[in-house]
């Protein structure tokens, strides 16, 4: 499955001192993010893994779970069900799109 | 939240409440900037080196240029949608340019219907610059702002009237700059009558002596501190009698809504009357000083 970012949600990555290689706007400590529906929002802030999921998504990633877990350095099965929980969270609060919808 | 995120997050708000009512504006300043503009500095060696890296400009707010004629469809939409008017066009400088609006969620927005130097109606001045716009995301959503040159000389402009405290900008967007992307600005400043303001940023003002601005922007730049002179080289910068007359007493009388920001509450009338006291009193203060220093010369 995979996600973009709506076409009315801003963004804005505070910038880490040292991204990793693999997505350069992850902070290696402490990914912080803050994303508003538009016009009115409000500003929501998102940090650590649910940065990480946030930003892994809307890379267009196809396996986020994959991709996430090599990034926190935990198992893809054990975190499988609270990633897959929080991206549905997600799109409900409008902050992610199904790819195609 | 981080003031550059806000602020960030503001450009984007504004711009799509601007696209939902059909008003046309600008980003300008801050986030908006071309990486030419922004100042570099080197990071310690890597393995290629020392690294170069471009310093994000530190604002206070967000700044808006919007077209002068859709102005109250954004300030109504705005008011709709949770903004609120912190100081009206005549709260503000002396050029009365800008208002600035407020949020309980995000940063300051300063809404400018013109900008200070340049002397072409606003609405052609807005005109040219929508025409040389180009599209740049901020907070990932799309805002249009100023073309390369129009940046360049919005800054020049701005550093023309805060003297000493923006030389960095006169550097990068003009010192720095090469001898055809000077001739663009300065073209560019002429379509816009804004020739006497950049002259004044660019160290050339004596070229325009004969120009009823002159007198302005030599005491802008120069950072001419005495507010009578300020006021009367304002005044005197005025292209009519009628504007002159109404400048005047605008700079005179004391503002309600920045003493009740000041205050915390509105004014009391004797407070307001203080106030204008106050005010006529540095007038005469300096005019009779200056009177004073014109009779000590006087042989007689």
């Amino acid at each position: 499955m995979r996600f973009d970012v709506p076409q009315r949600l801003a963004h804005v990555v505070v910038e880490g001192d040292e991204p990793t290689e693999v997505y350069p706007h992850v902070s290696a400590e402490d990914p912080e993010l803050y994303l508003m529906r538009l016009p009115d929002g409000p500003p929501v802030r998102l940090s650590g893994t649910a940065a990480v999921i946030w930003l892994v998504a809307s890379a267009g990633e196809d396996d986020v779970v994959e991709a996430v877990a090599r990034l926190v350095q935990r198992d893809p099965v054990d975190i499988e069900p609270d990633v897959m929980t929080y991206l549905d969270l997600l799109v409900a609060d409008g902050f992610l799109q199904r790819s195609g919808s | 939240m981080p003031l550059d995120v806000g602020i960030r997050l503001t450009h984007a708000s504004i711009q799509a409440l601007a696209e939902d009512v059909g008003v046309a504006l600008l980003h300008i300043k801050g986030p908006t900037l071309h990486p030419d503009l922004l100042e570099r500095v080197e990071s310690p060696a890597g393995l290629e080196g020392p690294l170069a890296r471009t310093v994000p400009r530190r604002s206070s707010d967000a700044d808006v240029l919007v077209r002068p004629s859709h102005l109250p469809i954004l300030v109504r939409a705005m008011h709709a949608h949770g903004w609120v008017t912190k100081f009206d066009f005549e709260d503000g400088s002396a050029f009365e340019h800008a208002a600035t609006m407020r949020h309980p969620q995000l940063a300051l927005v300063d809404v400018h219907r013109a900008f200070p130097g340049i002397g072409v109606d606003p609405e052609r001045a807005f005109d040219r610059l929508w025409a040389d716009r180009v599209e740049t995301p901020i907070a990932g959503y799309p805002c249009p702002v100023l073309g390369l040159t129009a940046q360049r000389l919005i800054l020049l402009l701005h550093a023309a009237r805060m003297s000493a405290e923006n030389l960095g900008d006169i550097r990068r967007s003009w010192t720095d700059a090469t001898e055809s992307d000077q001739q663009a600005v300065q073209e560019l400043a002429r379509e816009l009558g804004a020739e006497v303001a950049l002259a004044a940023a660019t160290g050339h003002l004596d070229r325009f002596r004969s120009r009823r601005e002159h007198g302005l922007w030599a005491a802008l730049s120069s950072g001419e501190t005495s507010r009578r002179r300020l006021w009367w080289a304002r005044v005197r910068a005025e292209p009519t009698p009628r504007r002159a007359l109404r400048r005047a007493v605008r700079l005179v009388v004391p503002n309600r809504r920045r003493m009740t920001e000041w205050l915390g509450r509105p004014p009391t009338h004797g407070e307001l009357a203080r106030a204008y006291v106050e005010r006529i009193g540095w007038v005469l203060a300096e005019s009779a000083s200056t009177v004073t220093r014109r009779r000590r010369r006087s042989p007689h």
